[in-house]
C-alpha cells in the first residue's frame, strides 16, 4: 500500500474556539483516519456544532492548526471547504422541493448556451451516482414528493458528484423512521466503499456501534477521547452493548459532582396528572404519574424524548394515548386547552419562547392572565405594579425598577421573569423544561428553591433537564428516558447513584 | 395508477381552477350580455389589461425568488409623465421613449440595491420607491396631467394601432408572455429564481449568486413597468401623474390567482396570464352588464379569497389522500 494512504485523511491540532466570553473549543486535538466512518458525540454545549462550522468553513478558528490531506486547512468559506472536497448534510435540507431531482442535483452547474438550459446533455455519471444509492428515486420526481430520507439521498448525490472527499453528516436519521435509518445506512456504507471518509453526529450511541468505525466524544469544548469502535467492544468484553455505550456516556457526561438530595416529604397522595400510553413520531408507549407537591424530574440523553413528552403534555403534537387530569380523560389538543387543563410550560429557549424582550417586567408578568391586572374592563396599573412588584420581591429579582426592560436582565433574571409570568396563570401543574441551562451558579441555586417552594405549595412540578445533577438534587422521582420510551422511573434518595442512572440512559437494562 | 396520478396533479395545480373560473366568467357574460361576446369587446378588453399581464409576467419571476414590487404603479405614472414632457418638448417619439424607459428602470436599480445588497425587506424597500415615484411623477408633472399641442399624433399608434387588423398591444401581450415562459421554463436565470425562493441555502450551497439574480429581477419588472407606462401614455395621449394607483396590487392579485406563491419557491406565467384575464373578464363584463364599478373590487376580492380556500385547503388535500390510499 502507498505509505501516504496510511496517514490521517484530517490531523486537527490544538483546535480553538473563541466567542466572547466563552471558549467554546479548547485545545482539540484528533485525528480522523482516510475512508472511515467517524462519529463524533457528546451532549449538548459540548462544541460539535462549533466544530462543524469550523470545519465546513462557516466559522474561522481562533487557534490551532488543522491538516487535510497533508495540507493546511484554513477555509475562509463554505465554498473554500467545498473545494478541497469536504461538504455536510445538515438536517435542514438543501434541496428546492419545486424543481425535480435532476433539476436538483445539476443546480448551479447547469449545462447552458446563452442562459438557456440544454436538456440531454451528459447525465449519466448523475444517474450512476444516484442509482448506486437508492434505485428507487427517479431523475424526473418532483423532490418535495420525495420522503425526507430519499431527499436526503438526493442531497448526497449532489454532494458526491462535486469529487467529495469528506462528508459531515448532521444527525441524518434524526427525523428517520427505522425501516429509513437502516437504508440510510446502507447509503452511508455504499459512500465509505466508494472511498470518502464520513464525519457522522449523532445522539443515538447505539449507532455509533452499528456503522462507526472511530469514535470521538466532546464535553465541554474539550476532546475527552477518540477509540477505535471496535476497541472499546473488546474491551468491555462481552457483546453487551448497552456496558459499551455505558463506556461513552461516562465519557461524554464526565464525572458528576452530586449535591445532596433533600427530600422535601411531602406525601405522595393526590395523583393530579396521569399520562398512560403516549405515542408520537418520537415517543413510543410513555406513561407515567404525577402527584401533588412532587418535583418530577425527566432525564436521558439528547434526543432520548424529553422535550417531545412536555410538547405533548403543552398540547404542540398530536399524540396517541391517554392523558388523565385528576383521574378525569382529557384530550390536549392545543396550548390554549392545556391551559386550561391547568398546565403551563416554562420553556426551554427562553429569549426565543419565554420573554417578551423588548417590554418591562411589569408588562411581561401578568400576560398569561390579564385579567387579574383589569379593572373595569381596562389594565389598571395599580394592579399592574403590585402584581409586578410581589414577584420581584418573593423571587429576589434583581431589578433596579419594574420598569426595566427584560431584554437588558441577566440570564437568571430573566428566566425568573419567565417563570413569574407562568406562576401568575396559578395552574396546578408546572413543567420546565431546562429550567437552569445557561446561568450562573447563584441564580441556579435561587430557581431551585423556588421549584422546591412551589412543590411545597402544592404544585405538581416536572422538570426536563440534561443535566444529571440538577435532576439527582431537585427531583423525588425520575423517569428515565431512552430513545423515545420509558426506560425506568426511580425514586430518588438513598442508594441512587448516578452511576446506575447513566448505566440506564445508556440503554442499559433495569436490575433491581 | 400512473393515470390517477397524473390526475391528481392536474387538480391540485392552481390553474386548473382558474381556468375553470375563466371559462365560467366568460360564459356567463357571453349569455347575459348581448355585446360581450364580439372580437371588438375582446380586443378592447386585452387592450385595457396588456399593461398588467406585461409587468405581470416579469413580476412573477420575481415573486419566484420571494420578493415582490410594490413600486410598479408608480413607475408606471412617473415614466408616462416623463415620457409626454418630452413629446411636448418637442423630442421624437423613440429618444423620448428609451430616455423614459431609462429613468423607470432607476427606479429598478434602487429596489434591486436595497433589497438584494443592503438586506431590506421588499415590502419596505418597494414601499419607499413607490411613495418617491409618486412623488416625482407629481413634481415633473406639477399636479396636472401633461398634455400639449406638441404631442404628436403618433404617440397613439402603440396603444391604438392595429397591424393586420389586431391591436398592437396584443402582440405585446403574446411576445412578452412567451419571452417569460421561456425564461420560467427553460432559462437558467428562471431556475436559480426558482432555486433562491425555494430554498435559499440549496442556492447558496449550489453557487447560485442569489443578490445578483434578485437585482435583475427588479431591473427587468422596473424596465417593464416603464413600458408599460409608455403604453399608458399612448394609449392617453398625455401623461397623467395620478394614472396607476394600486396598479401594483392588481399585478400582484394577478399573479396570486395563477397560483404562484408569496413566499416564492414556484409559480407559473401562464398561471398570471390566467389570473390576469380573470380580472380584465370581471371588470369588463360587469361594464357590459352596467354594474356599478365598486362591486367589480368587491367580486375580484371574494375570487380571490375563495380561489385561495378551494385551492389550499380542498384541492390541495384531495390529492394527498389518493396519495396515502394509494401506499397503503
Amino acid at each position: 500500500m502507498d505509505p501516504k494512504n496510511t496517514d490521517p485523511l484530517m490531523s486537527i491540532k490544538g483546535l480553538r474556539k473563541e466567542f466572547p466570553g466563552t471558549l467554546a473549543i479548547n485545545n482539540v486535538s484528533f485525528d480522523i483516519r482516510r475512508n472511515t466512518i467517524h462519529c463524533l458525540i457528546g451532549e449538548n454545549g459540548s462544541g460539535k456544532s462549533t466544530m462543524i462550522k469550523i470545519l465546513t468553513g462557516a466559522m474561522e478558528r481562533t487557534g490551532g492548526e488543522i491538516f487535510f490531506e497533508g495540507m493546511p486547512f484554513q477555509p475562509k468559506t463554505i465554498k473554500e471547504a467545498m473545494a478541497r472536497g469536504i461538504t455536510a448534510l445538515y438536517q435542514e435540507l438543501n434541496v428546492v422541493d419545486d424543481l425535480s431531482v435532476e433539476e436538483n442535483l445539476t443546480l448551479g452547474r447547469e449545462n447552458q448556451r446563452f442562459g438557456m438550459i440544454l436538456k440531454h446533455a451528459d447525465l449519466s455519471s448523475l444517474i450512476a451516482n444516484l442509482k448506486s444509492l437508492d434505485e428507487s428515486i427517479k431523475l424526473t420526481d418532483r423532490v418535495g414528493d420525495l420522503s425526507v430520507a430519499q431527499r436526503q439521498v438526493v442531497e448526497i448525490a449532489k454532494a458526491i458528484s462535486t469529487d467529495c472527499k469528506m462528508l459531515i453528516m448532521d444527525e441524518p436519521t434524526a427525523s428517520l423512521s427505522e425501516e429509513e435509518t437502516k437504508r440510510m445506512f446502507k447509503v452511508i456504507r455504499k459512500l465509505k466503499s466508494k472511498g470518502i471518509t464520513i464525519i457522522y453526529i449523532s445522539h443515538k450511541l447505539s449507532e455509533v456501534f452499528e456503522i462507526g468505525d472511530d469514535v470521538s466524544v466532546l464535553r465541554d469544548g474539550e476532546m475527552i477521547g477518540s477509540r477505535v469502535v471496535a476497541e472499546i467492544r473488546n474491551e468491555t468484553s462481552c457483546n453487551s452493548e448497552s456496558e459499551a455505550c455505558l463506556e461513552l456516556v461516562k465519557m461524554m457526561l464526565g464525572k458528576v459532582v452530586l449535591e445532596e438530595y433533600v427530600s422535601s416529604g411531602n406525601e405522595r397522595t393526590e395523583k393530579i396528572l396521569e399520562a398512560r400510553n403516549i405515542g408520537t413520531k418520537k415517543l413510543r408507549d410513555v406513561s407515567f404519574e404525577l402527584y401533588k407537591g412532587e418535583i418530577l424530574g425527566f432525564y436521558g440523553l439528547v434526543g432520548a424524548g424529553k422535550t417531545e413528552v412536555a410538547q405533548v403534555l403543552y398540547g404542540m403534537d398530536p399524540y396517541t394515548g391517554e392523558i388523565l387530569f385528576k383521574d378525569k380523560p382529557m384530550k390536549i389538543k392545543n396550548v390554549a386547552w392545556a391551559l386550561r387543563a391547568g398546565i403551563t410550560l416554562i420553556p426551554e429557549e427562553r429569549r426565543i419562547a419565554g420573554i417578551f424582550g423588548q417590554l418591562s417586567i411589569r408588562a411581561n408578568v401578568p400576560i398569561m392572565r390579564m385579567r387579574k391586572v383589569m379593572k373595569n374592563g381596562v389594565i389598571n396599573r395599580n394592579k399592574e405594579n403590585q402584581l409586578a412588584d410581589g414577584f420581584i420581591k418573593n423571587m429576589s429579582l434583581a431589578t433596579t425598577s419594574r420598569e426595566k426592560v427584560v431584554g437588558f436582565l441577566s440570564g437568571g433574571n430573566q428566566q425568573k421573569v419567565v417563570i413569574a409570568k407562568c406562576l401568575n396563570r396559578e395552574s396546578d401543574i408546572l413543567l420546565m423544561d431546562e429550567p437552569t441551562r445557561g446561568i450562573d451558579v447563584g441564580a441556579k441555586q435561587e430557581i431551585h428553591d423556588i421549584i422546591r417552594e412551589l412543590a411545597n405549595k402544592g404544585k405538581g412540578v416536572i422538570v426536563f433537564s440534561s443535566e444529571l445533577p440538577e435532576i439527582m438534587q431537585l427531583c423525588d422521582r425520575i423517569v428515565l428516558m431512552y430513545e423515545g420510551s420509558v426506560r425506568t422511573v426511580l425514586k430518588n434518595g438513598g442508594n441512587l447513584d448516578s452511576d446506575r442512572v447513566m448505566a440506564l440512559v445508556a440503554g442499559g437494562e433495569v436490575t433491581a | 395508477m400512473r393515470q390517477s396520478r397524473d390526475f391528481t396533479k392536474i387538480i391540485r395545480d392552481p390553474k386548473f381552477l382558474m381556468s375553470i373560473i375563466l371559462i365560467l366568467l366568460n360564459v356567463f357574460f357571453a349569455i347575459y350580455s348581448d355585446s360581450y361576446f364580439s372580437i371588438e369587446n375582446i380586443f378592447n378588453m386585452l387592450k385595457q389589461s396588456s399593461m398588467i399581464i406585461i409587468v405581470a409576467s416579469a413580476a412573477t419571476i420575481l415573486m419566484m425568488t420571494g420578493n415582490f414590487d410594490l413600486s410598479t404603479g408608480s413607475n408606471l405614472a412617473m415614466t408616462g409623465v416623463i415620457y409626454a414632457i418630452q413629446l411636448s418638448a418637442g423630442m421624437p417619439l423613440w429618444p423620448a421613449a428609451i430616455i423614459a424607459v431609462l429613468c423607470g428602470s432607476m427606479i429598478g436599480v434602487v429596489n434591486g440595491v436595497l433589497v438584494s445588497k443592503m438586506e431590506f425587506p421588499p415590502f419596505i424597500a418597494t414601499l419607499g420607491t413607490m411613495y418617491v415615484g409618486r412623488g416625482l411623477a407629481l413634481i415633473f408633472a406639477d399636479g396636472t396631467p401633461v398634455r400639449g399641442e406638441k404631442i404628436p399624433l403618433g404617440i397613439a399608434t402603440l396603444a391604438r394601432g392595429e397591424f393586420l387588423g389586431i391591436p398592437i398591444p396584443i402582440f405585446f401581450i403574446v411576445v412578452i408572455v412567451a419571452v417569460f415562459m421561456v425564461v420560467e421554463k427553460k432559462s437558467v436565470f428562471g431556475k436559480y429564481s426558482m432555486a433562491i425562493g425555494g430554498n435559499k441555502n440549496a442556492a447558496f450551497f449550489s453557487g447560485i449568486n442569489a443578490g445578483g439574480v434578485v437585482f435583475w429581477n427588479y431591473l427587468i419588472v422596473a424596465v417593464l413597468a416603464a413600458f408599460a407606462g409608455i403604453l399608458t401614455s399612448s394609449r392617453l395621449a398625455s401623461g397623467d401623474p395620478r394614472i396607476g394607483v394600486g396598479f401594483e396590487f392588481d399585478v400582484i392579485l394577478a399573479i396570486l390567482l395563477g397560483g404562484t406563491s408569496l413566499k416564492g419557491g414556484k409559480g407559473s406565467v401562464i398561471g398570471t396570464l390566467i389570473g390576469a384575464l380573470i380580472v380584465a373578464v370581471l371588470g369588463n363584463g360587469l361594464d357590459m352588464l352596467n354594474i356599478l364599478t365598486f362591486w367589480q373590487s368587491i367580486l375580484k376580492g371574494l375570487i380571490f379569497v375563495f380561489a385561495i380556500i378551494i385551492n389550499e385547503k380542498i384541492l390541495k388535500n384531495i390529492g394527498k389522500d389518493k396519495l396515502v390510499t394509494a401506499k397503503n
